[in-house]
């Protein structure tokens, strides 16, 4: 009887240790080694009926998150995102839009990523990150969430497609927001209201002139997003703040 | 960014020392022979519970059903000697529970004495690094902050009540432009070690005024000097 206690926790140790075992290689085994260019157009024509004309650049943004810079034969400019999950290469989304796009990787890394189209008429872009200023009472408590307007400026003329990382300010109002609605923490926790940091993005001409939609147009159609991915969207004169 | 809340981390040690000394303490009175590993998962069972949950200041969570000693039951029911035994340390799981609420309130007691809230210092711990930078067109740009300076008028902080209805616009004019009392932001600061602020520090317009953000609420603070020259 003795024995046969024995053997049922040390086949239940072992089933608990491959188990684990295979769980751990699942999540936490280094992702393999990226996609080969065929495999990339492959999934894009598959994914989201795209046909690739050249592969611009492919960036790692870290080990298992990756940009891949295409063309398409309709002479779109387009963006694809990778992502390592679930032991796997997963297309997590794209934007031919010629435009703009922001990846949250892992809520706290954040990243900028475009690809546009050589415009003449087109000199620089700039991010716009804005939050309208919020306020109220929850709980007893006032709070006031000022209005945000953040810009930066992306010399596009120059660098037609490329990722930046977003940090400082933009990263310590957005991440840390975002911390302060995402957060349930039930010890000392007061909720606070949720705040939201939209982006936009605004086009520039040569003389520091705001380009119309007239005057330079972009494709509005053309994109797929998921997991922490968003596209900007571009504002207009009146839109701003 | 790890945050580190110490009074926290401190409030459950008592807790869980007074569980071990309690289930000692039956596990002698009722000369016990039961495998210690069995006692310990079932006071762990029996914090199984179906709460009440009260918002003041805080969320509180007061137990109300014993889920977890229902559970024991449910499986012993037939075998009456083996619950007798078993069901003390239920029990007394779900008892701790309380314990856990009355931590909760010392805690709160001790983190307004280490880190008193209405000190500017608590959430400005370090101020070596500190930068201000302009986060709407109302401010100006390149405001460059001396650390003495900042640190100095610090010093004269004091905390005042939140009137938001001061900074809101009161007539909405469309051809005019929005103005924010707070265009800047305060980068590179860390709160006092241990509190478990995550600050998110704004700057009025005039330099005299700090509105900090936190995860659980925001403080305001007025000082008699200027935060830059």
């Amino acid at each position: 009887m003795k024995h046969k206690k024995t053997v049922i926790f040390i086949s239940i140790l072992i089933l608990l240790i491959v188990v684990s075992s295979i769980g751990w290689h699942y999540y936490f085994s280094e992702p393999d080694p990226f996609l080969s260019e065929d495999m990339i157009i492959d999934q894009i024509n598959e994914h989201h009926q795209l046909e690739v004309a050249e592969i611009q650049e492919i960036i790692f943004l870290d080990e298992q998150h990756v940009v891949v810079f295409f063309i398409s034969t309709d002479e779109m400019y387009a963006q694809a995102f990778w992502e390592w999950q679930n032991n796997d290469w997963l297309l997590m989304g794209h934007n031919a839009m010629g435009s703009y796009t922001v990846w949250n990787l892992n809520e706290s890394d954040l990243y900028l990523i475009w690809n546009v189209r050589p415009d003449p008429t087109l000199s620089y872009v700039e991010i716009i990150g804005q939050r309208e200023r919020q306020y109220g009472t929850t709980q007893g408590n006032n709070y006031y969430y000022p209005a945000l307007q953040l810009t930066k400026r992306i010399d596009v003329a120059r660098e037609k497609y490329g990722v930046e990382e977003i940090s400082g300010v933009w990263k310590e109002v957005i991440v840390d927001l975002q911390q302060t609605s995402d957060q349930v923490d039930d010890f000392l926790t007061i909720s606070s209201p949720p705040t939201e940091v939209t982006f936009g993005w605004v086009p520039y001409g040569s003389n520091e002139k705001i380009l119309s939609v007239d005057d330079y147009t972009v494709s509005e159609f053309g994109s797929r997003f998921g997991g922490g991915i968003k596209p900007i969207l571009r504002l207009t004169e009146d839109e701003l703040q | 960014m790890i945050t580190i809340h110490v009074v926290e981390l401190l409030s459950y040690i008592p807790v869980w020392l007074v569980i071990v000394l309690g289930a000692i303490y039956f596990y002698r009175k009722n000369e016990e022979e039961m495998a210690i590993w069995k006692v310990a998962i079932l006071i762990f069972v029996g914090m199984f519970t179906f709460d009440f949950h009260w918002n003041i200041e805080n969320e509180w969570r007061i137990p109300v059903l014993p889920l977890g000693v229902w559970i024991v039951y449910f499986f012993m029911r037939k075998d009456s000697e083996r619950w007798q035994r078993a069901r003390t340390f239920a029990w007394w799981g779900f008892l701790s529970s309380y314990l856990f609420i009355l931590s909760g309130l010392i805690a709160i007691l001790l983190q307004s004495i280490i880190y008193p809230d209405d000190e500017v210092q608590t959430f400005l711990a370090n101020v070596e690094n500190a930068e201000v930078k302009t986060i709407h067109s109302s401010g100006e740009y390149n405001i460059s902050l001396d650390p003495e300076t900042f640190s100095e008028a610090l010093d004269t902080a004091t905390r005042k009540e939140l009137d938001f209805n001061q900074w809101r616009d009161e007539q909405m004019n469309v051809e005019q432009e929005h103005t924010e009392e707070f265009p800047y932001l305060v980068e590179g600061v860390k709160a006092k070690w241990g509190s478990g602020y995550i600050p998110v520090v704004y700057v009025s317009k005039d330099g005299y005024h700090l509105l900090i953000s936190t995860l659980e609420q925001q403080y305001y603070f007025e000082t008699e000097k200027r935060l830059w020259e």
